[in-house]
């Protein structure tokens, strides 16, 4: 019996079962379970995209990141002047031996090693038969020897490159360009002062297997100095001879072209050689010549002299008495020569440079308001730095205002260049000042960047040039300098056919105590030639041993060294005679 | 039989000029004889579709039919079947462009690889001249400061100052060439 409810039953089945086969809701269902997994897909790429990309480039540079690229970081080469190279990146090779690797004896391998290497033979057979593998054969191995190496076709060796900084002059720029150590960091000078700037820029490199890595862009951009290397070899062996003739501690030697503040050369000594910095002296490593300060003595009276012109306190031709001995409360001031010659009486303001007198120069500098006469000083820089590109660089030192102001025996001890001081290379500024027409120019011992068809493409920001004294005046100050040269304490420096001003400086040093005691500092600066003037050159030596020991007989005689050279090589012909 | 034959020489004639769509419409291809050579046999084989084959008298002369033209194909769909020929022909050109390109840019990128390791090594061979030659002028400036080398530092007296000569004014070029230059040896042939 079939029910009449059991009827509709199949009926309806039929019905689905057909709808269910039907091609057409087969079609639409694939179409569907297609179509969603294509907005899924899309979604998806649009979450990565959109959303979290930034999130995700972000890991993946990190990722990058940890992968050991570049072994050291590549620098632009420096050049002087001329272009020659002074400091240069070179590739070398630091060698490991994997002796369990080695295609034959450890025997052969350490007599080979050892012909190639220059090592000895038993010590290298000893380290095989010590160790498996990685063994550190040998350490900053030339391009060339590990060419030679690999066309050897030694298994179990191997040649790991990095690279190095490379000072092709070795001692004679130490002090300017500074070190690299072995972590490749930069350390001194130029290399750590311009870090940024000799760093080449990463790049994606287009490398073979794809491999994300970043090289150093090597563009052909390099830092050109102004230091003319020729001249600096020159200066740095008379310097290096000065100091050791005299047993002094150290010494200093700039020469400047005055016009744009170019320096052409910086000697100090001791110095030391960059490519093996590890052995120098830790004190070696700095600069004095801007990061020490001294008191610049008698050298400063001509700056004294032009301040004095400039403000109207007296005129060129004037008189002053030099009674030879002053007294300011419990000090006294008194000539050098005091003893030897007593008071001088009135004199001419070219005598007191000439004869050096401290007393004269009191007097002169008393005719200026001691507030003023600060204001010039501060005018002129000092408190200040120079803004030379070099690390380090100290500001110079003066008393405060109200203690210079209130105090007769500050202004006083200033007027001949005591109580205060400065870097050697502001004193050079100081001085090119004079030589220029009064211009206070910023030294600078850097060109700029250039390329390789040597147009400059970067040059480092410099203070304005600044006018501080008239060319009148400044011509005065020279004329009354040539006559150091020409008759008084200068007379060592003085060069054939050439017209020379100059000034020596003496200056006692004063010691831990704030005393001074018998250390000195012995000075020159000359200014050449008379009739142009244009290059600045002066010396300081610190400490030199011996009486004698003056800035007339030790640094006169190597600034005269220096000069006969510069005239030379800067094509400066000789002056003609005057009338 | 043989009228059989004839009808089917007959429509295969017709088949010959009809459109492709007619050939279609008539009868498949396959069932068609094709050479009077397969007429035989295929007179023996009873035809596919008979009845397509318009009834004709032995007697009377052939009737030629107007075979039923394709219904004329609506104007948008005339131009949606243009559009994908020409989309067909359109996605194989790009198909074969976007090809050539890859396989250039991958030719590219290994060349480009190449060049810069060639330039890479090249420049590391400059760094070596360099270093060697930097070294090799230090050497040489050591030596000559060495006082037994007989080289001298530079001193004024020793040196030759040549001011330089005052600028002349540029010379004025020849106004006129001198007609025909002589000739100094009479011309070889």
């Amino acid at each position: 019996m079939v029910t009449p409810r059991s009827i509709p039953s199949p009926n309806r089945a039929s019905r689905r079962s057909r709808y269910l086969s039907s091609p057409r809701f087969r079609l639409v269902t694939v179409w569907s379970c297609m179509v969603l997994a294509m907005m899924g897909l899309s979604v998806r790429l649009a979450v990565l995209q959109l959303v979290a990309g930034s999130e995700l480039k972000a890991q993946a540079e990190g990722q990058r990141q940890n992968l050991p690229q570049v072994p050291r970081a590549s620098r632009r080469p420096i050049i002087d002047r001329q272009g020659n190279v002074l400091a240069v990146d070179r590739v070398v090779y630091t060698i490991y031996a994997h002796p369990m690797l080695f295609n034959s004896s450890r025997e052969e391998m350490a007599e080979t090693l050892a012909g190639v290497l220059g090592q000895s033979q038993e010590n290298l057979l000893a380290r095989f038969q010590a160790q498996e593998t990685g063994i550190q054969v040998a350490v900053d191995v030339s391009e060339e020897l590990a060419e030679r190496m690999r066309g050897m076709q030694l298994d179990g060796l191997e040649l790991l490159p990095s690279q190095q900084r490379f000072y092709p002059q070795q001692a004679l720029m130490s002090q300017l360009v500074g070190y690299i150590n072995l972590e490749g960091e930069p350390q001194a000078g130029l290399e750590y002062a311009l870090q940024n700037k000799l760093l080449y820029e990463l790049n994606d490199a287009p490398l073979p297997n794809h491999a994300l890595q970043q090289l150093p862009k090597r563009d052909g951009i390099r830092l050109q100095l102004t230091v003319d290397s020729r001249l600096q070899r020159i200066v740095q062996r008379n310097l290096e001879a000065t100091v050791r003739q005299h047993g002094a501690k150290r010494g200093a030697l700039i020469v400047m072209d005055s016009r744009d503040g170019a320096v052409l050369s910086l000697a100090v000594a001791p110095t030391y050689d960059p490519n093996r910095y590890y052995e120098a002296d830790v004190e070696q490593f700095k600069n004095w010549a801007v990061s020490d300060l001294y008191e610049p003595g008698s050298t400063f009276k001509p700056i004294n002299v032009a301040i004095a012109l400039e403000a109207g306190a007296i005129g060129p031709d004037d008189y002053i008495y030099d009674e030879g001995n002053l007294q300011y409360d419990q000090w006294t001031i008194q000539n050098a020569d005091y003893k030897a010659v007593g008071g001088r009486g009135s004199i001419t303001i070219t005598d007191i440079l000439r004869h050096s007198s401290n007393v004269g120069m009191v007097h002169i500098m008393e005719q200026l308001k001691r507030s003023h006469y600060y204001d010039w000083l501060e005018k002129l820089g000092l408190g200040q730095t120079t803004g030379i590109e070099l690390p380090a660089e100290s500001p110079a030192q003066l008393k405060s205002r109200p203690q210079f102001v209130n105090n007769a025996v500050e202004a006083a001890t200033t007027s001949f260049g005591q109580g205060f001081s400065l870097t050697p290379m502001q004193q050079v500024q100081l001085h090119g000042a004079l030589a220029n027409g009064g211009k206070l120019v910023p030294p600078h011992v850097v060109r700029g960047l250039v390329d390789q068809e040597d147009n400059l493409i970067w040059q480092p920001e410099r203070p304005p040039e600044k006018t501080v004294f008239s060319s009148d005046n400044t011509k005065a100050v020279l004329r009354m300098m040539e006559e150091v040269v020409d008759t008084g304490s200068g007379k060592p420096a003085q060069v054939a056919n050439y017209r020379v001003a100059g000034k020596t400086g003496t200056a006692q040093k004063a010691n831990e105590y704030g005393k001074y005691g018998d250390g000195r500092i012995v000075s020159f600066v000359g200014i050449v030639p008379v009739e142009n003037p244009r290059y600045v050159v002066l010396a300081v030596i610190d400490e030199p041993l011996g009486e004698d020991a003056y800035g007339s007989t030790v640094t006169a005689p190597l600034v005269k060294s220096v000069i006969e050279s510069l005239v030379v090589m800067a094509g400066v012909p000789p002056s003609p005679p005057e009338n | 039989m043989g009228f059989a034959i004839r009808a089917d020489q007959d429509r295969d004639d017709n088949v010959g000029d009809s459109q492709p769509q007619n050939l279609v419409l008539l009868t498949p291809l396959k069932s068609l004889p094709r050479t009077t050579a397969s007429a035989q046999a295929a007179a023996n084989m009873p035809l596919e579709s008979p009845a397509t084959i318009p009834d004709k008298t032995p007697q009377a002369p052939a009737e030629v039919r107007q075979l039923p033209k394709a219904p004329k194909l609506p104007l948008g769909l005339k131009l949606l079947v243009g559009v994908q020929q020409g989309s067909t022909v359109l996605t194989g050109g790009l198909v074969a462009t976007a090809l050539v390109i890859y396989s250039w840019t991958v030719y590219l990128d290994k060349t480009v690889a190449r060049s810069f390791q060639h330039l890479e090594s090249l420049k590391v061979s400059t760094q070596q001249v360099t270093t060697a030659n930097e070294t090799l002028k230090h050497s040489m400036a050591q030596q000559a400061e060495s006082p037994a080398s007989g080289f001298r530092p530079f001193e004024p007296k020793r040196a030759i100052f040549v001011s330089p000569a005052p600028a002349r004014s540029l010379a004025k070029p020849g106004l006129k060439p001198q007609g025909q230059a002589p000739m100094p040896h009479p011309l070889g042939y």
